[in-house]
């Protein structure tokens, strides 16, 4: 039993991955967090990870947030394969759904950012092929325009209107249902 | 991997940063897709007006998209369906040239008067649509409903007639659904494109008997089958295979004879005029409702609403003979011109056992002492040994209410309860809800019933009525408090008066009320 534990140890300690930030900041993570990412996933499949895995063009404050996204959906992501084979048990329906609100209100406090780093997380989350943090951040960008004029959204997001007053008044016309 | 540089244009950059940066219209195409697939349609549509890196890339979010659903209410009347149609046909191309795979496609438009018009697009979308792998195919061209009931004015309307070689080739159709004046007369019996259906539903459509039965007969894979005021239809044979699970009739009017053969059938549905022959002198077995076996039904749903009061001559059994195909489930809404049948043919009838129905819903138009009089004769008629929750939805208009207040303050004498039905214990009944209060006479007089007889009723819930502005506070006290103090045969039960969407309590699980479609 205790070699067992040990080399569970050895195991844990060996998939850990060391992500580099464009300013160089080192960030050491479990292979499950990393592997969120399918980016990572595939560079790991291909056995190029080893001197720690260089990700140019994600700074060092973007990518520790994307790393705290990653950590807590890896522990959802586990806790779902563990509870599915009793998925019948109405008792983990009950764990599964508290871990589900949870990890929503995670996932809210975590949209508490200024715009600028949205588009940051946005295009990380892009880059580094995490499905869930990408629609989570662009259903952010898409709830802020609901509702909203055009006039509203291109001062909302600073959107020059290059459009030529035909141009407008053509494309109004054509999409007149959306805007009664 | 080589990382994708982004902001390489430093001048283009500080330009934007003095401006104020527009990292939005930055963003690359995929990824504004994906937000633009994140809004409703009709907010994805407006930020066409936003510049010229957003003119129609709504659009084209949709055409990158595995699935092409333009059902938006506001798309369908917003604009005249010949632009409407312009759009889905722009779509459809602008998909075929991403080339992305096509899972779904959903349109609905406002056919009105220039139905036939649309014709050869509407066509040429569902040929693209399957051609193109989609399993989930949706048409809806139904008009806005008339303003009068006008059959004349239906007769003129053309038919869409769906060429015959439209579903001749094997295809990945899963889903069909066809809502408008579409024609099926010219599709083959056991079309190979339709085989792999899984769910078939028409609206409006003119089809016939026989074609219903052949393509019944013909998708042994079908497991729902939704028949919308489809007038045509007289006599409706549903000889299913194994897979059938739901089916519903809604609204066809001519309908004289049902019947159903479909073991595994789980839901039923049916809202209409009362299934008989037309003609009394008929021979008996010429119309009226033949079920076969029906083990795992879980919910049936049978109201009349809207249609036929009782007549003697036609209607004799007809109902009775209904009710008890459908007896056996769990969960039963029943209608008030239901409860009339009963109340008139319980004389002549044994009654029908209900072994396993645990809820049951009545759908009441309006509240007087008959109404109150045929929920007892309802319960004396069919028997619930096991019913647990009973959901009762008042539906009076405003007009009905006006009258009944005028008749019954709620303040007035106890009336004397219904005497005829003392032996009847509702003894699972836990759960009573009423939908649409006032505090009419007869609602107390109903709750008092239901309240003698159901020995462990744990909660009595009392939703005010929506319309002509809700009760206030004070009134809801007085129900509260009349209600409360009514002698109850459970000790236990609780009453909660409250407002519409509030009070948080179970809903029945036929929240789709036909009659209001």
């Amino acid at each position: 039993m205790a070699s067992a534990g040990s080399g569970d140890e050895k195991a844990a300690a060996a998939a850990m991955i060391t992500l580099i930030s464009s300013d160089n900041e080192k960030f050491e993570v479990t292979e499950a967090t990393a592997t969120l990412s399918q980016t990572i996933r595939h560079m790991i499949e291909d056995g190029c990870t080893d001197g720690g895995v260089p990700l140019p063009n994600v700074t060092s404050k973007i990518l520790a947030r994307v790393i705290e996204y990653c950590k807590k959906h890896a522990t959802a992501a586990a806790g779902e394969e563990g509870s599915s084979s009793s998925f019948s048990d109405a008792a983990f329906l009950e764990v599964d759904r508290a871990f589900l609100e949870e990890l929503e209100e995670f996932d809210d406090a975590f949209l508490e950012v200024d715009r600028a780093t949205l588009f940051d997380l946005i295009l990380a989350a892009n880059y580094l092929d995490i499905k869930g943090l990408l629609n989570l951040t662009c259903q952010k960008v898409a709830d802020s325009v609901k509702g909203k004029t055009p006039e509203q959204i291109r001062e909302m997001y600073n959107i020059v209107n290059d459009l030529t007053p035909e141009e407008e008044a053509e494309i109004r016309r054509e999409t007149q249902w959306a805007f009664e | 991997m080589e990382p994708r540089a982004r902001h390489t244009n430093k001048r283009g950059a500080m330009a934007a940063a003095v401006a104020g940066e527009d990292r939005l219209s930055g963003l690359p195409d995929d990824l504004l897709h994906s937000i633009l697939r994140g809004l409703p349609l009709k907010h994805a549509a407006r930020t066409s007006a936003l510049s010229r890196r957003w003119a129609r890339q709504w659009l084209r979010a949709l055409a990158s998209s595995p699935a092409i659903d333009l059902t938006d209410r506001d798309f369908a009347r917003g604009q005249p369906p010949s632009r409407a149609a312009a759009t889905v046909t722009r779509c459809l191309r602008l998909h075929a040239e991403h080339g992305a795979p096509l899972h779904a496609f959903r349109v609905a438009l406002c056919s009105g008067a220039g139905a036939g018009a649309l014709g050869l697009d509407v066509v040429g979308w569902v040929a693209a649509a399957v051609a193109r792998g989609a399993r989930d195919v949706e048409v809806d061209l139904t008009p806005p409903p008339p303003q009068e009931e006008d059959d004349a004015d239906h007769g003129s309307a053309a038919f869409l007639e769906i060429p015959g070689d439209l579903f001749l080739a094997e295809n990945s159709l899963e889903r069909l659904a066809l809502g408008g004046r579409f024609g099926l007369r010219a599709i083959p019996a056991g079309a190979a494109g339709l085989a792999g259906l899984r769910s078939l539903s028409l609206s409006d459509a003119d089809v016939t008997d026989e074609a219903v039965r052949a393509m019944v007969s013909g998708c042994g894979a079908l497991e729902l089958l939704s028949l919308r005021r489809c007038r045509r239809l007289t006599s409706v044979r549903v000889i299913a295979g194994e897979r059938l699970r739901v089916l519903e009739i809604v609204g066809c009017l001519a309908v004289r004879a049902l019947q159903v053969a479909a073991p595994a059938l789980e839901s039923f549905a049916f809202h209409g005029d009362i299934v008989c022959s037309s003609d009394p002198d008929e021979e008996e077995d010429a119309g009226g409702v033949l079920f076969g076996a029906t083990p795992a039904l879980r919910d049936a749903y049978l109201s009349h609403l809207g249609f036929g009061d009782y007549d003697d001559d036609r209607h004799d059994f007809a109902y009775f003979n209904f009710l008890e195909c459908i007896a056996h489930a769990n969960v039963l809404t029943l209608c008030s011109v239901g409860l009339l049948h009963i109340d008139v043919s319980r004389g002549f009838a044994l009654g029908v056992d209900a072994p396993n129905l645990q809820e049951l819903q009545l759908l009441m138009p309006s509240l007087g002492d008959d109404d109150v009089e045929r929920v007892s004769a309802c319960f004396e008629f069919i028997s619930v040994p096991i019913l647990d929750r009973l959901f009762i939805r008042l539906l009076g208009g405003p007009a009905d209410a006006g009258g009944a207040a005028a008749s019954s303050p709620a303040a007035g004498e106890d009336e004397p309860d219904i005497v005829p039905n003392v032996d009847i214990v509702l003894d699972h009944l836990t759960l009573v809800k009423v939908v649409n209060v006032r505090g009419t006479r007869c609602e107390l007089r109903l709750l008092r019933f239901l309240m003698n007889r159901a020995p462990v009723l744990e909660q009595l819930v009392l939703v005010t009525a929506e319309e002509e502005g809700p009760l206030g506070g004070e009134e809801i006290k007085a129900i509260q408090m009349r209600v409360s103090a009514m002698r109850t045969a459970s000790p236990e039960a609780r009453v909660t008066v409250c407002r519409p969407g509030k009070g948080g309590s179970r809903n029945p699980a036929h929240a789709k009320l036909y009659h209001e479609q």
